[in-house]
């Protein structure tokens, strides 16, 4: 997958402006937290604004034609990301009047309480849209399962209790109820993470096989049909010899991180029986050791790994001569659909 | 009316003539141009509507080299659609094509990673997703004799792998094979219920191999062999 820049800050700055805004409302707005002194309540509500209009603002920067932009409101009975931007901007539109009126008349203004209630549903419905723009596609895995949403919440929700904290600290008033908060919040989204990782690690979803209709046989991808990049190889594979050596043993990704030129024609007689090993140890180390097979296969060969189209994901390279061939009993039939 | 493709796997050679055709076809087409990105460059890329992709199924010596086109499915339950915020994404109703309208995308890429085949693509020139029209601006042309009538890819496949007609009517020649060749969806799993069907290759009796057999070490035919096969790069 290509990490954009600008959804990334989007991400990050909108989940926790929502997040701080969401924590205020509870816990100023409906006073479960100590009371900050005024100007330190309405500089915390600027910043989470700020940070929520700053997220939406970086996330145009993705369209490849923002001129159309103001249309993505248009379809919010079916597209999520029409949910989020209608959600987002009512959210900024309620969130202004509460700011207004909290400026204008204090704390005790009539109508508070409802307006902060509208602002964290809106913020609530914001942020599970959001989650859900990845959530609803089928074709990726690792967001389309049940632990993103909860996570994109947690996320927002903790780092917006750091902040508020780091507001709360700033002004002299560091409540015990937001620090516990904060603190609860911070394992609560490092479990979910946890959880996420190990769920997204069960293999699960479409196959090479399902993917070409071939399923009673092993299937290679032998040529992509393109001699250069397509938009599906740079929308979706992932340039790995761009990412830094010690990520890589960080990801435990060790050894064989030779530069492909230095696949000299004597490995080549050696390959078979790396790849081979390398498969072995896929099928004992389940999903992870496929995984790092994939990787060290990516990484010695140079070349960005698709995984998403599954019809395009790569297999294992293999001479083409009658001694690579491998244990003739393990052939299958060739490949036919029922 | 559920108007698609039908792909003989069978007959296919892989020669890529339906890409070209689609691309000539489409760049003047209603959706074009297919933009290229420096065609005569180092590095040349560019908007295709339809890709072909190699695969070998099997191990050696059951193995097969299996030419696999694809291009827009034209699914019934298309993710596309629903997750287009614009309302640039949209099927047809009257027959089932999903269509793209250039002026309403803002070019998001949602759509791109809601669909499993890969079938649409960026333009960059233009900022907008492209993807497969099923010419519809040919198959309902009517200053074009009856048989033109049909999508450029199906026209101009030399081995007769592709045909065109609708999938909603059981007596279409298109359904009939189907039925009769065992027609299948690709990645029904994830229940998108693509219109375009793929017939699956024909059962074939392996061929012999006793012929290629290992043979014993070090003979001067072996080394040549080898000489020759270190010489292709792969």
């Amino acid at each position: 997958m290509k990490p954009t820049l600008s959804i990334i800050l989007f991400t990050v700055s909108s989940g926790a402006g929502l997040g701080l805004v969401m924590l205020l409302v509870v816990l100023q707005a409906f006073g479960l937290g100590a009371p900050l002194p005024l100007p330190a309540r309405l500089g915390a509500w600027l910043l989470g604004l700020a940070l929520v209009v700053g997220g939406l603002v970086a996330s145009t920067f993705h369209l490849a034609n923002p001129r159309n932009a103001w249309k993505a409101f248009n379809r919010f009975r079916t597209s999520w990301l029409s949910r989020e931007g209608v959600f987002s901007v009512a959210l900024l539109a309620m969130a202004a009047l509460h700011v207004g009126a909290l400026w204008l008349a204090g704390g005790d203004a009539p109508g508070l309480p409802v307006l902060a209630t509208l602002v964290l549903v809106l913020a609530l419905a914001t942020l599970y849209s959001t989650a859900m723009i990845y959530a609803s596609l089928k074709p990726i895995r690792q967001w389309h399962n049940p632990v993103v949403p909860p996570m994109y919440l947690l996320m927002g929700l903790a780092t917006g209790g750091v902040l508020l904290s780091a507001v709360e600290g700033l002004a002299g008033e560091l409540g015990g109820v937001t620090a516990g908060a904060t603190l609860g919040l911070l394992v609560a989204a490092a479990l979910v993470k946890g959880v996420y990782y190990g769920w997204i690690a069960r293999p699960a979803g479409p196959t090479i096989n399902t993917a070409t209709g071939m399923t009673r046989a092993q299937v290679r991808l032998l040529d992509s049909g393109h001699s250069h990049g397509t938009f599906l190889t740079h929308e979706f594979g992932n340039q790995l010899r761009r990412l830094p050596p010690w990520l890589l043993r960080a990801a435990g990704v060790r050894a064989r991180l030779r530069p492909a030129g230095a696949r000299g024609r004597g490995a080549a007689a050696r390959r078979a029986g790396r790849l081979g090993r390398a498969r072995r140890r896929g099928r004992a180390g389940g999903h992870r050791g496929r995984a790092l097979a994939l990787l060290r296969r990516g990484q010695a060969r140079g070349q960005p790994l698709p995984r998403c189209p599954a019809h395009l994901s790569t297999g294992p390279a293999r001479r083409l001569t009658s001694r690579s061939a491998g244990p003739r009993a393990a052939a299958a039939a060739p490949g036919r659909t029922p | 009316m559920r108007l698609g493709l039908v792909i003989d796997l069978d007959n296919c050679v892989g020669c890529h003539a339906c890409a070209v055709a689609c691309k000539e076809w489409n760049t003047s087409g209603t959706t074009g141009p297919l933009s290229d990105y420096m065609p005569y460059g180092t590095d040349p890329s560019g908007v295709w509507f339809n890709r072909i992709r190699h695969y070998e199924s099997g191990e050696y010596p059951d193995n097969e080299t299996v030419n696999f086109p694809m291009s827009c499915l034209h699914c019934e339950d298309a993710d596309c659609v629903t997750v287009c915020p614009t309302g640039a994404s949209y099927k047809r109703p009257e027959d089932g094509i999903v269509l793209i309208d250039q002026d309403k995308c803002m070019g998001c890429n949602l759509c791109a990673w809601a669909c499993p085949y890969g079938a649409r693509e960026l333009d960059e020139q233009s900022g907008t997703m492209k993807k497969c029209t099923l010419c519809v601006d040919r198959i309902y042309d009517e200053q074009l004799p009856e048989a033109e009538r049909q999508p450029a890819c199906v026209l101009v496949c030399p081995t007769r792998a592709r045909f065109f007609g609708d999938l909603d009517d059981p007596d279409s020649d298109v359904s009939r094979m189907v039925a009769e060749r065992g027609g299948y969806d690709l990645m029904p799993e994830l229940g998108y219920k693509p219109t375009n069907k793929y017939l699956p290759p024909r059962e074939r009796p392996s061929v012999p191999t006793a012929s290629v057999e290992p043979r014993e070490e070090g003979g001067l035919l072996e080394r040549i062999r080898d000489l020759a096969n270190r010489a292709v790069v792969r």
